[in-house]
């Protein structure tokens, strides 16, 4: 049987294995023959799981064929972003430093889709340690982006957005620091779902700033998204920082409405270092969203201007610590020519480590050391409570935020690398969303004069992934952004 | 000149939780090499910390106990070092809300006064791993069984003026840490170490000497050692007109000396900043009052009706109640035998000597705690003499013999058969003519030689009196 | 703040990595220019303000006092570069 990843989502994939319409390793047959075909083009694998995976596919047809369906997403080959841990399946964050570290746990999240009958199939490509919003850092090469594989697919979930757009995968994990997960949706005009910090555990995820971080889901649709937030979500007792929430239910999305929802736009988003189109896109969501019954208005979040400066600050900070244990001596890459303990510190970590994380750890240094901790460090923190406040006072005024993801369309490959500065007001639209711990939801709205997706963010209240999920859900039913490229069959590998 | 020393001592104690601070992997000493690490105390990647419930308990229990007041809102911070013990390479500890600050420990002072030795603040901690020098090869091996165990470090205040201050400080400390049952305190398995922040200064002289730190003592009597040889090295520098530098120091117990560890490691900027995997402890009003009501009876309490009630000496109820170990079998050999003075009389003259000649420390006495009690009430029932008692006592005290059985077998018993008294002492009479002569002839003193050759021959077992009573009727 | 070699160097030096003389140089350049960028922080009034570190108030999250068995050593040192005897193993530390 032909399955077509492109044109079909997980949660239809679902009800025909369930209804035995197709036999589960038929599925994991059908993103690895995609994967053949295509990923010597785009590059979104690190690595695949073949044995793990047709034997789990077993598994779970026994199941379904004795009539036992655990979930909604039950039978579906998943894939999942390479700074998440898998026993037994090696993790490697893209860096030369964790290039053959193989994990003796799973991540909470994989435990739980895999509980819930899914199928691990591979791992996905990202920028260094996360580190980075173009999939270029990567020591397994960058990343290409499905509409122009001249031009990079976003980062740092670049492998995870670029494999559901292509159809090599149906669905898939990624995770979001500043916007790891909503920036390479928008670049390749996929859906996803930066989670409410706390919703989701970080038990596995491989850390870059833990006070940032969280796992989401990326698919064709919101839906699909739903499914699986719903069964990775929720709090886990190995992660002191996961909250308990009431149980998400993703068929609560299905029947929701815009109508009488007041959506605002934050006017320094759609101001002068946006591209004119994407603001265009936004402009003509807003009015899909009024066609819906929704009120939808401008006002103003000045403190947006500082939420990037802060976040590097944080960001960098934490990673800076959490990177620290890669020292070559318990796990991941020791220089083999160490003649003294300092030498074993230094030479495995300058060539273990990339430059751009190397770029960050040093700033991380200077932002926590005596001097300049109060100065920098400490004022993130303030700022980053100063952000939370002012996003949570407008969202006291409207049900949810409407934004640009991104100020641009996806950028050409080795443009942001050549000026850091540049490439992290990249983040300019989505580091608030993280420094504020609220859920966003990533949608494509449009296409520029290159033939590039646009995606515009829902930002939500804490814990309320149900009303954007839901007013997206919309959006997508009524409109039709979503796309599949136009796709360039490689040389096989 | 004269010159005075100010002290400060930072005291790890392990704690007794079953766990370790954040994972749940064995805190028992001992075990093979790395048997007793998961991926969480390894620091792998990925892998995050979720705090102990107990160490809170213990922590707080150990602040209330030294007089601090409980920081309500308290957490954790990170302490950024790249060490090989460290498998994180940061320390997760507490920099900016200590859990407990602000108390005291009353001391017994050179002078026979008692003082207040204050407490600045007590903070969790984990622990580090171990390293062992690779005596084959050039290298260091690493076992992180005893890394994240959780620690307690409380930090004095520099109000110690000499060796002997310290100890006595040190004693009563890891005397409340054990009546408390926070931590077993001992110190050659490391679970009780000190680092000394001294600093000496011309009497007189209003500031502060500057202050060295010294680490690495695994004995009472080595942390005397160092205080000495360390205040001595400062005084000399100062006579010499040399500057002391503010340093930290490892104290060399074999060579009776200390060394400066090198100058990197005193440079360091440690980057503390609050460690975002751990969300803060908040204590409420009624768990503080109810571990405060669940506290045992402190040593000073405890010493205070020792005195008052039960009329020991003062002096044994501060040998006493410094040992938790004392304590509890001061107190199970007192209630079983009713007699507490004569309790803490044997405790103090026999079982100190005991203890002192085998190098023993009271945690690590092993006789059943009945067996004092046993001896006690045979003795006071004469059923064996004194010198009997104290033969069983030490055979209890080397193979923890049950004391009941063991007179029975080798026959120990004070005898209560008069004619083999009377027929043994004849024996001795009718032996020893020249003395009984002496004794005639007036000489006293030889009725004692007689009398303890009687007992001699009666293997010390019958009563002294009725020997004597013998004697004298058989001379007269 | 101005980002001098010496910086530069003492970063080196606490992140235990060491950069080539290009590298150096570039990096200057890169973080002299993130560190002006975020120099514009000190134009926000925060005075007052407490720092958010966790994004919302969540307190307490312990775990029970129950021991679990603990890893294998075999796969504990599974992803260890050197290892001796069930132990780690690093080249010589000194005091
Ligand atoms: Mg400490
Ligand atoms: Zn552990």
């Amino acid at each position: 049987m032909n399955i077509d990843f492109t044109k079909m989502t997980a949660l239809e994939l679902a009800k025909k294995i369930q209804s035995g319409e197709i036999k589960v390793r038929q599925a994991v047959d059908a993103v690895y023959e995609s994967i053949d075909k295509f990923d010597s083009t785009y590059n979104c694998y690190i690595s695949t799981c073949k044995e793990k995976a047709y034997k789990k596919a077993d598994e779970v047809q026994a199941r379904i064929d004795s009539g036992n369906i655990v979930s909604a997403l039950a039978g579906v080959p998943v894939s999942v972003k390479d700074n998440i841990c898998t026993k037994g399946i090696k993790t490697t964050a893209a860096s030369k430093m964790l290039e053959n570290f193989n994990p003796i746990y799973n991540a909470t999240v994989v435990d739980r889709m895999e509980n819930a009958d899914m199928i691990i199939v591979g791992k996905l490509n990202l920028d260094e340690f996360a580190m980075g919003n173009t999939t270029e850092t990567s020591i397994f090469g960058a990343t290409n982006n499905p509409w122009d594989t001249s031009r990079v697919p976003g980062g740092s979930s670049g492998g995870s957005a670029v494999s559901v757009a292509v159809g090599e995968a149906v669905i898939s994990l990624g995770s979001d620091t500043g916007g790891s997960i909503s920036q390479p949706c928008s670049f390749c005009g996929v859906t996803g779902l930066k989670p409410t910090y706390g919703s989701v555990s970080r038990h596995g995820l491989i850390a870059c700033a833990s006070s940032l971080d969280q796992i989401g889901p990326i698919a064709k649709d919101v839906v699909d998204c739903a499914a699986l937030f719903e069964i990775i979500s929720g709090k886990d007792v190995k992660d002191g920082t996961s909250m308990e929430t009431p149980k998400f239910d993703y068929s609560k999305i299905l029947d929701g409405d815009a109508k009488g929802k007041k959506i605002g736009i934050p006017s320094e988003l759609l101001g002068e270092n946006i591209d004119p189109q994407i603001k265009e896109a936004i402009q003509n969501t807003a009015k899909e969203f009024e066609k819906l019954g929704a009120t939808v208005e401008e006002f103003s979040l000045p403190i947006v201007k500082y939420s990037v400066p802060a976040y590097y600050v944080i960001a960098s900070a934490e990673a800076s610590s959490n990177l620290s244990r890669y020292d070559g001596v318990k796990f991941g890459y020791s220089t083999p020519n160490a003649t003294d303990l300092q030498d074993l510190y230094i030479k495995s970590r300058s060539e273990g480590f990339g430059m751009e994380v190397k770029r960050r750890l040093l700033l991380g240094n200077l932002v926590l050391s005596k001097d300049y901790y109060e100065s920098y460090y400490e004022k993130a923190l303030q700022t980053k409570r100063l952000v939370q406040q002012d996003l949570l006072k407008a969202l006291e005024k409207y049900d949810m935020l409407l934004a640009p993801v991104a100020p641009t369309t996806a950028y050409k490959k080795d443009e942001a690398l050549s000026s850091p500065l540049d490439m992290y007001m990249g983040s300019f639209c989505t580091v608030m969303v993280n420094l504020a711990g609220l859920p966003a939801v990533s949608v494509p709205c449009g296409f520029d004069n290159n033939n590039l997706p646009i995606g515009m963010q829902l930002i939500g209240k804490p814990f309320d992934e149900t009303s954007i999920m839901q007013v997206a859900h919309i959006f997508q039913k009524t409109t039709d952004f979503i796309k599949t490229p136009e796709l360039i069959q490689g040389v096989a590998k | 000149m004269n010159y005075e020393l100010t002290l400060g001592l930072e005291v790890h104690t392990e704690l007794s939780t079953k766990t370790k601070i954040f994972c749940n992997c064995t805190t028992e000493f001992g075990g093979e090499q790395n048997t007793h690490v998961c991926e969480g105390c390894l620091g792998m990647p990925g892998t995050l910390p979720v705090l102990n419930k107990s160490v809170v308990d213990y922590a707080i229990k150990t602040g209330l106990a030294t007089n601090c007041s409980i920081t309500q809102f308290n957490k954790f911070d990170r302490k950024n070092y790249f060490y090989p013990d460290l498998p994180k390479a940061y320390q997760i500890s507490q920099l900016y809300f200590p859990i407990c600050q602000n108390g005291f420990v009353e001391v017994n002072t050179d002078d026979g006064n008692t003082k207040r030795v204050r407490i600045k603040e007590i903070h969790m901690e984990e622990d580090a791993g171990k390293l062992i020098h690779d005596p084959w090869e050039d290298c260091t091996l690493i076992d992180y069984n005893r890394g994240a165990v959780p620690l307690l470090e409380i930090v004095s205040e520099p109000d110690l003026s000499s060796a002997q201050e310290a100890i006595e400080y040190l004693e009563k400390l890891r005397a409340i840490l054990q009546y408390v049952g926070v931590s077993d305190c001992k110190m050659q398995e490391g679970s009780f170490r000190a680092d000394i922040n001294l600093s000496v200064r011309p009497v007189g002289q209003k500031e502060l000497g500057v202050r060295t730190e010294m680490k690495n003592m695994n004995s009472f009597k080595a942390i005397a050692r160092a205080i000495e040889s360390e205040s001595k090295r400062q005084i000399e520098l100062i006579e010499e007109g040399k500057t002391v530098l503010q340093e930290t120091r490892r104290w060399d117990d074999n060579k009776g000396k200390s060394f400066a560890m090198r100058s990197k490691e005193n440079a360091q900027d440690y980057k503390y900043f609050p460690d975002p995997d751990l969300p803060p402890i908040e204590i409420s009003d009624k768990q503080i009052e109810d571990i405060r009501k669940s506290l045992p009876e402190l040593p000073e309490q405890k010493k205070l009706r020792y005195v008052t009630q039960l009329g020991l000496p003062e002096y044994d109820t501060g040998i006493i109640t410094n040992s938790v170990h004392l304590v509890a079998l001061f107190e199970k050999t007192a209630e079983l035998c009713g007699n507490p003075k004569e309790a803490a009389n044997w405790i103090m003259v026999e079982l100190m000597k005991l203890l002192n000649d085998s190098a023993t420390l009271p945690e690590d006495m092993s006789f059943d705690d009945t067996s004092l009690a046993k001896i006690i009430n045979l003795l006071a029932e004469n059923k064996i003499t004194r010198d009997t008692a104290k033969k069983v006592f030490a055979k209890v005290f080397e193979d923890d013999v049950d004391p009941e059985q063991y007179i029975k077998d080798n026959n120990l018993a004070v005898m209560t058969d008069n004619t083999l008294i009377k027929s043994t002492i004849e024996k001795v009479v009718a032996d020893n003519q020249k003395s009984v002569d002496e004794y005639k002839g007036g000489k006293t003193q030889a009725l004692q030689y007689l009398i303890g050759q009687s007992m001699r021959a009666l293997r010390g077992q019958a009563p002294a009196q009725e020997v004597t009573k013998i004697l004298k009727e058989l001379l007269d | 703040m101005q980002i001098e070699n010496d910086i530069i160097r003492y970063l080196e030096a606490q992140s235990k990595i060491e950069l080539s003389d290009s590298q150096r140089d570039e990096c200057k350049n890169n973080l002299q220019n993130i560190v002006s960028f975020i120099d514009t922080l000190s134009e926000l009034d925060t005075n007052g303000v407490q720092p958010l570190i966790q994004s919302f108030p969540i307190v307490n999250a312990f775990r029970e006092d129950e021991v679990t068995p603990s890893v294998d050593r075999e796969l504990l040192l599974s992803n260890a570069p050197n290892k001796k005897d069930g132990y780690f193993k690093v080249p010589k530390t000194v005091d």
